[in-house]
């Protein structure tokens, strides 16, 4: 079962891109893509998993990293 | 400006969105296919490794990632500028965006993606780009980071 490695607002950090095993600034492409895709502000938090998969703050699936990769 | 030597990536976004938006009326206007665009209540996949989601509300979506290689944000910014209002707007697309948007209630977005190496100067935003897209109008979200050590 994924676990959340990541639940606040603004960019995450690197140890969220480190667990995911991609560059930090490919996390932060990513989530600027799905986030703009769905609809989300900048200043909108979400939620990272351990298995790449993007939800907004309400549990609704938003993308997953790896396909913005 | 963006000094493209000191840029890891760059690129733009723009997207429309509304609950009465219909995806084809803005494709058939701006002359191109979207990055991503659904209505509200429409199931779609946002990619491979994703579940159907609902989309809770319309959305037409456009990036310039995969659609220019140039790591000079202004680049972008002129390609989203030329969607909108190609050659000075000499056929009135602006004009009918603006008409979908208002019917709609529908509203514009536009955002910067800026990353850079340690000690990079981050990039602005001409104020010509800024006055363009504002004649949408769409505001204008920046998202400029240097990466650590």
């Amino acid at each position: 079962m994924a676990r959340i490695i990541w639940n606040q607002r603004g960019n995450p950090p690197k140890y969220v891109s480190d667990r995911l095993g991609i560059q930090h600034w490919q996390l932060g492409d990513a989530i600027h893509e799905i986030k703009a895709a769905g609809n989300l502000r900048a200043t909108d938090g979400v939620v990272i998993y351990d298995d790449g998969m993007v939800t907004d703050e309400h549990g609704d699936v938003l993308g997953n990293i790896y396909d913005e990769l | 400006m963006t000094n493209s030597e000191n840029t890891i990536r760059t690129y733009a976004t723009l997207r429309f969105a509304g609950d009465a938006l219909d995806p084809e009326e803005i494709s058939d206007v701006v002359k191109e296919r979207p990055t991503r665009a659904y209505k509200k209540g429409q199931t779609y996949r946002p990619g491979p490794r994703s579940p159907d989601v609902t989309g809770k509300t319309g959305v037409w979506y456009f990036s310039t990632k995969r659609k220019l290689q140039s790591k000079d944000l202004v680049d972008h910014l002129n390609a989203l500028e030329r969607l909108i209002a190609p050659f000075g707007d000499q056929d009135n697309r602006l004009k009918e965006l603006r008409d979908i948007m208002e019917r709609g209630n529908l509203q514009a977005h536009v955002t910067c993606f800026w990353r850079g190496p340690p000690g990079a100067h981050e990039p602005s935003i001409p104020s010509v780009a800024i006055a363009a897209l504002r004649r949408l109008p769409a505001d204008i979200e920046p998202d400029f980071a240097t990466e650590d050590c």
